[in-house]
């Protein structure tokens, strides 16, 4: 093997590792000839629509870095780096195992476990607008601010099988058990800000599935976070909930095929027994019948913090009984097609897109073109680059394979740069990571 | 180029885009702190400070103890001067013995009265104030179970002033004016006057009070009841004349620290109701901050800095009826940005109300600073946030 071949390998085995197979597609199984085992398969996404160059700029000196509420950084320079709802997304899928099996119809069989997370944060722009530029495009909808996260284990059955040489169909239905959620979103959060009065007017949820620990409730009947009851129950459901994956294979000639899957089609019933809710409406139009007397920092400062009590009324979430929501997973829409050159049919090119969305989270979608190097059961390298959501990316992927073990990774992101030692994007971006490992039964 | 070189090529500019990171935003080299928020304005209401009184008024004015020694408070709050005096008192017995026939009613003479009511309005205008409204009532009280009635003629005159003589201020006769039964007081008379001369002195003349026939019969305390006359002098006092000298009003120690926020311009606004009728204007409003000098020594000046403007004018109000100005004020630093401020120093006209509304002055009117609310522009710069 010469040198530059290599040197190449080297690289990305270390920057991106090695991709087998699309374990994504249940209908791709259908072709393969025996079973698998497969073991500790690890992919972690990563989606924010702005980048900490929307937040930090370099200083006009060359020193220190400022941040966007810095003088010397004017309000178009920062708000119009920002999108009208910043979100930051991350999701990692773990599969504990997963065994395939072909059975004497040409059925193939999957049984997968696995543990799935995700969790996500949003806040609109208007909340910067508001400390960059201040009251002057009073009223405010605040109503995109969320956080949530959520945890939960996925038991898999899937099948698949050929319809002839050219084509197959696969499933997967999933049964799934919600460990932990939280969710705090908003239906209602609008302020209004100007010399006449400042109002607020809220109507939120705060849900936490109280499998671990009971938040407590005050006397006034708040919820009260820094109040934790019971020794919880680690990992027992407090949700359930079913998804399925659909999708097709098809090879219409030689060298060439056509993937395309539907994944994560259903959600979860959770289970919210510590729930709360914050819905109210607060005026203030400055502090009334206040005497000549009371003009001292003594009881204006009373004065306010009274004022906080009463904000504190409305913001604070009142326990409610615990309810029953459905909550959709992540799902994706994927099409891959790859052709294998006349000439020398170990190299493919390839053409891949993805559609996902999740909730509030901004739709995300891209397009790739690329090339791959196949040698059956030695390796494969791809490489891909394309567009998408955020602008430019890119993909490497490859796997190694000795004996009947294969280790496959992918690495697919976007461009415009990390902080330094950090890795934190600048701009938006999409960045997955997947590595796993795979017994082949031969 | 073979395969395998155009490969490598292509692997690895992907795997350098990917690591690429930007030396500009090295965070290592320190984020500076430095915040600006509000760049364009920021607004917040205030509220509503009050009652600023009459009294705070003349105490800074140090006319209120003065105005004490003259005036009193009435029911109502209103600064007044009054006066009562009984002018004619006798019982009934010994009437009865001075009428020759008492089986038939009688009309009885009686002497002429007169009383002075005082220097007190006249002193009051020394010092700018005066009489704005003046009520002067001839009181009767009757013990008998039969109503009576009383005739005369009531002058009241001016105090001379200088070479000019007393001016007749008014003069009124008055006809079987009825005092009601009962042995209560009633009034029979009563004389306004609004604006003007202060009352000084009154006179009642050809006083002849009707009487019924069998008058002893007719006093239930057997005779020893008394057939009464007497006067109430009631004048409110409003202010008459701008007062000539501007009061200082100095507010210390506010020690408002706007320094370091580096604050350009402040806009305070307010709707200012006041009952009290004088007009308030702020002839001139300095800042006041602190300085150093080389030894350490700290003193209060006065900073040129900052300008407030406009003049601050707030009209003039009446007890029910207050006055509604709007203000705006604009602080702003001429150069650079408003410094700590330690004080204000307000100099303070008090003008006299024009036009023919309610001009009494009273301690229960009181000046309100209704919906304030402020508005700073250019931003509000924290450091190291």
């Amino acid at each position: 093997m010469k040198k530059s071949v290599l040197i190449t390998l080297a690289i990305l085995a270390s920057c991106a590792g090695a991709w087998a197979q699309s374990i994504d597609n249940p209908a791709e199984n259908a072709f393969l000839e025996n079973g698998f085992v497969r073991i500790g398969e690890f992919q972690s996404s990563s989606r924010n629509n702005v980048g900490a160059s929307a937040f930090l700029f370099p200083a006009s000196s060359g020193e220190k870095l400022v941040t966007g509420l810095h003088p010397s950084i004017s309000n178009e320079t920062f708000l119009g780096g920002l999108k009208a709802v910043n979100s930051k997304y991350n999701q990692i899928n773990y599969n504990l195992a997963s065994y395939g099996w072909k059975d004497r119809s040409d059925g193939f069989h999957t049984v997968e476990l696995g543990a799935r997370a995700n969790y996500g944060i949003s806040v609109p722009k208007e909340v910067f607008q508001i400390l960059k530029t201040g009251t002057a495009q009073s009223p405010y909808d605040l109503s995109a601010l969320r956080a949530f996260g959520n945890l939960y284990g996925e038991i898999a059955y899937g099948y698949s099988r050929t319809l002839g040489d050219k084509f197959s169909l696969g499933g997967r239905i999933k049964l799934l058990a919600g460990l932990n959620s939280v969710d705090i979103s908003a239906r209602q959060f609008a302020l209004t800000m100007n010399e006449q009065q400042y109002k607020l007017d809220l109507d939120a949820d705060i849900d936490l599935t109280n499998t671990a620990r009971k938040v407590g409730t005050d006397d006034a009947g708040y919820m009260d976070l820094t109040s934790l009851s019971g020794k919880g129950k680690l990992g027992a459901p407090s949700g359930y909930g079913l998804a399925m994956d659909l999708g097709l294979v098809w090879k219409p000639f030689r060298g060439f095929s056509l993937s395309a899957y539907v994944m994560d089609l259903g959600g979860i019933f959770w289970y919210y027994g510590n729930a709360g809710t914050s819905s109210g409406s607060y005026s203030f139009e400055g502090l009334k019948n206040m005497t000549l007397e009371e003009l001292d920092k003594d009881h204006i400062t009373a004065r306010v913090k009274d004022l906080g009590d009463e904000v504190l009324n409305v913001v604070k979430p009142r326990s409610v009984e615990g309810r029953m929501l459905y909550k959709s997973i992540p799902l994706s829409a994927n099409m891959k097609a790859s052709y294998a050159m006349p000439f020398w049919e170990n190299l493919s090119v390839n053409a891949s897109g993805l559609y996902t969305g999740y909730s509030f989270c901004a739709p995300y979608w891209e397009a790739r073109g690329g090339l791959s190097l196949d040698f059956p059961g030695l390796l494969h390298l791809g490489m891909n680059a394309g567009s998408g959501e955020y602008g430019f990316v890119y993909g490497v992927n490859g796997s190694l394979e000795f004996l009947s073990f294969k280790v496959y990774a992918s690495f697919a992101n976007g461009t415009g740069g990390v902080i330094p030692y950090e890795g934190t994007p600048l701009k938006a971006n999409n960045k997955t990571l997947s590595v796993g490992l795979i017994y082949l039964i031969k | 180029m073979t395969r395998t070189q155009l490969l490598c090529l292509c692997s690895t500019a992907l795997l350098c885009a990917a690591s690429c990171s930007q030396d500009a935003y090295d965070t290592s080299r320190g984020i500076d702190k430095e915040i600006r928020l509000f760049t364009e304005q920021v607004s917040l209401p205030v509220g509503d400070v009050g009652p600023f009184t009459p009294s705070l008024l003349l105490d800074k004015a140090g006319l209120g103890n003065v105005l004490k020694s003259f005036v009193k408070e009435d029911q109502d709050g209103f600064l007044v001067i009054e006066k009562e005096g009984l002018l004619y008192s006798n019982p009934v017995l010994l009437i009865a013995y001075t009428i020759p026939d008492q089986t038939k009613p009688v009309d009885l003479p009686v002497s002429d009265q007169s009383g002075n009511l005082g220097s007190d309005a006249l002193s009051l205008s020394a010092i700018g104030f005066a009489p704005s409204l003046q009520a002067f009532s001839i009181q009767a009280r009757n013990p008998l179970s039969d109503e009576i009635s009383i005739s005369g003629k009531l002058t009241i005159t001016s105090a001379p002033d200088g070479s000019s003589p007393a001016e007749t201020l008014a003069s009124q006769e008055f006809s079987k004016a009825k005092v009601s039964a009962g042995n209560t007081v009633g009034e029979i008379l009563r004389v306004e006057r609004t604006g003007g001369k202060s009352f000084y002195e009154f006179q009642l003349e050809n006083l002849i009070m009707h009487l019924p026939a069998n008058l002893l019969e007719k006093d239930t305390a057997g005779g020893l009841g008394f057939l009464e006359l007497g006067y109430h002098y009631k004048a409110y006092i409003s202010l008459e004349k701008d007062l000539a000298e501007s009061i200082p009003f100095v507010l210390s120690d506010l020690n408002l620290p706007l320094g370091q926020f580096q604050v350009k311009e402040a806009r305070i606004c307010t709707e200012v109701s006041s009952e009290i009728p004088v007009t308030l204007a702020v002839e001139s409003v300095e800042v006041l901050v602190k300085q150093s000098d080389e030894n350490g020594k700290e003193s209060v000046v006065t900073c040129g800095d900052v300008s407030v403007s406009p003049g601050i004018r707030i009209e003039s109000g009446s007890s029910g009826n207050p006055a509604i100005t709007p203000l705006d004020i604009t602080i702003k630093a001429n150069e650079g940005t408003v410094p700590d401020i330690s004080g204000l120093q307000l100099s303070l006209s008090i003008k006299a109300p024009t036009g023919s509304g309610d001009k009494r002055l009273g301690m229960n009117q009181a000046v309100y600073f209704n919906n304030l609310r402020a508005t700073v522009s250019g931003g509000i710069t924290i450091q190291g946030l």
